[in-house]
């Protein structure tokens, strides 16, 4: 299998519309249903007053977080699924493909089809009156910093899946928690405790939301994040996704050798 | 019926889970800090709205309600699925013991596990966001609780049938049942926000209106926001537990019929 | 119980509908297995073995005709059957594969309702009788497939049943787990003569050693039964020979050869392991210059006692395996 057809395998698997109804609910029910449950909090508090920069803030910071909680969600699951409900993994990885290259395919793929969760939210987000103010160029640099970023991530909570018994995905679904929760994503990083805010300023995803923010909203309001140029949310991010993939295809190696010492390419751990 | 078998049963059953959940090292990291990222991440959100304090408690309470339902989710609705793949299912059914034993168990264990996680998301709420709640009704909390999880748990038991007999598709209604149903049982907010027609309709989930009683009780500053009085929840709460045993029992018999008829059910791959 | 079968089935018939086609797994199975015996049901790959045994188990209701356990019909009687049985499959995975080999086995004897105490010592005595005493705290993810189908005969066994149904037990084991599993097998039926055990293989040898009575299962139906001693007289007048051939040829050339009644090949290190079934011994050197004109060097030629894979090529033309 090479990279193509791994992606194309993905593509299969997630673009099915043969089945309608599971892609809605992926697509369509499940992001939208996150979305509203911020608005309704947002709702709750101002006493139904629906506008103002905070709400076109959580809401846009939250659309484009389905870009990473898809990906993440979706890399957390996958090695253990072909670990244990399909108990493909230990074919797949004595066939002649790596099965790195393997899981750069399908996460790839993945992000791209986590595209049209965006989309039907930023539609929802028109009938919210957000207002938006697209710099198309920019939206480009979001596209391929957060790909680049993601699949850097994503391979490397991989690896450590290949480790961990079977859990719901939950490495993924922390991994993408730290990301919304630290990131400035729905609310502005001045709100976070003065030590977490180093942090933040450390994650490549926070730099990606102030890039969204740009793109998308027009400026950037967050405090912090508006000393930064446009320039640098774009560089820095994207320097360290490289870093991550250089990471995770070293810890790939070291995953490889220990598995196979301990015999886990096939092991099941449900109880 | 033999009374000391399904008791054995049940237990035989909640053991794995016990001692699965106490085994596996990576357990409590993972089903702690997920839920708290989340949790904490509302918090943040509500003060940068400046919301009144109880609105933060909403969500440690949400965030404790939300780790038994995905419970219910992943460790009841789609487990027949998972002892089906495994093997196990066959030999349960062709035990003696009755198949709601096999689920009690699975549901007892279930909630031991959980309950220890609810726990220290409890105490990660009170220390570090310094969440303050009142107790001044301890009983009806308590009642209301158990009748909750009782509910939920039961229909956990429904949808493990269901869920089997539906086959691999219905792997996706687990999906179907996170995020949408986080806002329409108003996880974080009270449900009241979405109007008396969908927090009527919302009220089919036993979270609902479990969610919106205890948030009633633990807060009273925010009893205003109570869509109907807690008393009148506990009723329908007992009612739709008695409902929801009830159908997973016939349930549970309709998919070992319909099982033993088409002879799929218990067959890997199908 | 005088006079009751242990194990019956009368006209037993299953059809499985799968895309709109009809599959007949069994058709008019006649069946009656006496209490203490161990009966045997040999047959190749999708014979519709497993689907008996699914049937005897209650796990699959028959389509029409009965089946009765114990006396008890399958169809109806769950309730008195499921406390006597036990069964266990060949490859089998069952179990929590973070739990220890002592740990699932408890669980599995609570679903039986066994006092703790009594299933904790049943369970040592039956760790040590199959061998396993080092691995008994080992989580059963970590086992071999041997090790494994150790725990399960474990499990069948330890909850007292009178009736154990087991579905090719021995699939892919080792000669000595398999050797293991035989005997004890035996043992515990000759222990109590309340006790039968229904087996279904498909290796000749396995049925030939263990069982006292057999069925030749093919394509859903009963094709012969007796003892082995009954079932290889049946090709007394027949001619059976095995022979080694190499290189491998294609041997569908027999079929339409005369005097030959069914053959069996199989692959063993790059050559190619035959027996041919033939009326008399008129055809024997039809079907050796046969093989040599196909480019075949017969690398041995023997003629010996008829087995029961014989008996199986006789009547259904094919091999079992
Ligand atoms: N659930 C099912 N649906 C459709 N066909 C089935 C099912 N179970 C078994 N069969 C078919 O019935 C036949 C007998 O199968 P089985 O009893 O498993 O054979 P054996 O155990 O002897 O290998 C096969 O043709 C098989 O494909
Ligand atoms: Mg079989």
């Amino acid at each position: 299998m090479s990279l193509k057809s791994s992606m194309w395998l993905q593509y299969q698997i997630d673009a099915n519309w043969t089945r309608p109804l599971v892609f809605v609910v992926y697509n369509i029910l499940r992001p939208v249903g996150a979305a509203l449950l911020l608005v309704a909090m947002f709702y709750v508090v101002t006493g139904g007053y629906m506008g103002g920069g905070s709400l076109a803030y959580l809401y846009v910071g939250n659309a484009f977080f389905m870009l990473i909680a898809q990906t993440l969600f979706f890399v957390g699951w996958v090695v253990h699924d072909d670990r244990e409900h399909y108990q493909v993994l230990k074919y797949l990885y004595i066939s002649p493909m790596s099965y790195f290259k393997y899981l750069i395919g399908r996460t790839a793929m993945r992000f791209l089809l986590s595209g049209f969760a965006l989309m039907v939210l930023i539609v929802l987000g028109y009938l919210l009156r957000i207002p938006y103010r697209i710099d198309w160029l920019l939206l480009v640099a979001v596209f391929l910093v957060g790909w680049a970023f993601i699949v850097g991530a994503g391979l490397l909570l991989s690896g450590i899946n290949m480790l961990t018994a079977r859990h719901g995905g939950a490495v993924g679904e922390a991994l993408a928690g730290i990301f919304y929760l630290l990131s400035g994503a729905i609310f502005p990083l001045s709100i976070l405790p003065q030590w977490v805010r180093g942090f933040s300023l450390a994650l490549p995803s926070t730099y990606w939301f102030s890039l969204v923010r740009r793109a998308v909203l027009g400026a950037e309001s967050e405090e912090v994040m508006a000393q930064f140029t446009t320039l640098q949310v774009v560089l820095y991010p994207m320097a360290i996704s490289m870093v991550l993939l250089g990471l995770s295809y070293l810890s790939f190696l070291g995953v490889d050798h220990l598995t196979r010492k301990k015999g886990m390419l096939d092991m099941t751990t449900t109880y | 019926m033999n009374i000391m078998l399904n008791l054995r049963a049940v237990r035989g059953r909640a053991y794995p889970r016990v001692i699965g959940a106490l085994r596996e090292p990576s357990w409590m990291l993972w089903e702690v800090v997920l839920p708290m990222l989340s949790i904490a991440a509302f918090i943040y959100f509500y003060r940068s709205l400046n919301a009144p304090k109880e609105f933060e408690g909403f969500v440690v309470l949400g965030g404790v309600m939300t780790t038994y339902w995905l419970n219910v989710l992943w460790g009841m609705a789609s487990q027949f699925y998972w002892e089906k793949e495994t093997g196990n299912l066959q030999l349960y059914l062709a035990a003696p013991m009755s198949k709601m034993s096999i689920l009690a168990g699975m549901a007892l264990g279930g909630i031991f596990g959980t309950t220890v996680r609810a726990v220290s998301i409890i105490f990660i709420g009170v220390f570090v966001f310094e969440i303050s709640f009142v107790i001044s009704h301890p009983f009806l909390l308590v009642a209301i609780f158990m009748v909750t999880l009782l509910a939920m748990y039961g229909m956990g038991m429904m949808f493990a049938s269901l869920y089997l007999l539906w086959g691999r598709e219905a792997w996706n209604m687990n999906a179907l049942f996170q995020e949408p149903i986080y806002f329409i049982t108003g996880q974080n907010f009270p449900v009241k926000a979405l109007g008396p027609t969908v927090a009527m309709a919302a009220s089919v989930i036993p979270l609902t209106l479990g969610l919106d009683a205890m948030r009633q009780l633990l807060f009273p500053e925010a009893a205003g926001w109570g869509f109907l009085d807690p008393m009148l929840e506990l009723g329908i709460l007992c009612v739709s537990a008695v409902i929801m045993l009830v159908m997973a029992r016939q349930l549970l018999a309709f998919m070992e019929r319909k099982g033993r008829e088409t002879g799929k059910l218990t067959m890997r791959w199908q | 119980m005088p006079g009751v079968y242990s194990i019956e089935s009368r006209s037993l018939t299953r059809t499985f509908k799968s895309k709109g086609e009809v599959v007949e797994a069994l058709k008019e199975v006649d069946l009656s297995v006496r209490q203490g015996e161990l009966f045997g049901l040999l047959g190749p790959n999708g014979a519709g073995k497993t689907t008996l045994i699914k049937i005897f188990t209650t796990l699959l209701l028959p389509t029409s005709g009965y089946a009765k356990v114990a006396g008890h019909d399958v169809a109806k009687e769950v309730k008195q059957i499921r406390p006597i049985i036990n069964m266990v499959t060949g490859g089998e995975h069952s179990g929590y594969g973070l739990l220890t080999v002592r740990e699932n086995l408890w669980m599995f004897s609570q679903f039986y309702g066994i006092p703790g105490k009594v299933a904790k010592e049943r369970i040592d005595s039956l760790i040590d009788r199959m061998r396993i005493t080092h691995l008994a705290d080992r989580k059963i993810r970590t086992l071999s497939t041997g090790e494994r189908q150790r725990v399960n005969i474990i499990r069948a066994f330890m909850t007292g049943p009178k009736i154990v149904f087991l579905d090719e037990p021995t699939l892919g084991l080792d000669v000595e787990t398999s050797r293991l599993i035989r005997r004890y097998v035996k043992e515990w039926l000759e222990q109590d003569g309340e006790r039968t055990v229904l087996l279904t293989t498909h290796y000749m040898m396995e049925a030939d050693e263990l069982c006292d009575r057999i069925a030749i299962i093919n394509d859903g139906e009963i094709v012969a039964l007796g003892t082995p001693r009954e079932l290889k007289k049946r090709i007394q007048d027949e001619t059976a020979i095995g022979m080694e051939i190499s290189p491998e040829i294609d041997l569908g050339w027999l079929d339409g050869t005369k005097g030959v009644m069914g053959y069996s090949a199989k692959e063993e290190g790059g050559m190619l392991s035959a027996r041919v079934v033939m009326e008399d011994d008129s055809a024997v050197s039809d079907v050796l210059s046969g093989v040599t004109a196909r480019g075949g060097r017969i690398i041995s030629f023997y003629k010996d006692e008829p087995t029961l894979e014989d008996v199986f090529v006789k009547l259904t033309g094919r091999g079992l395996e």
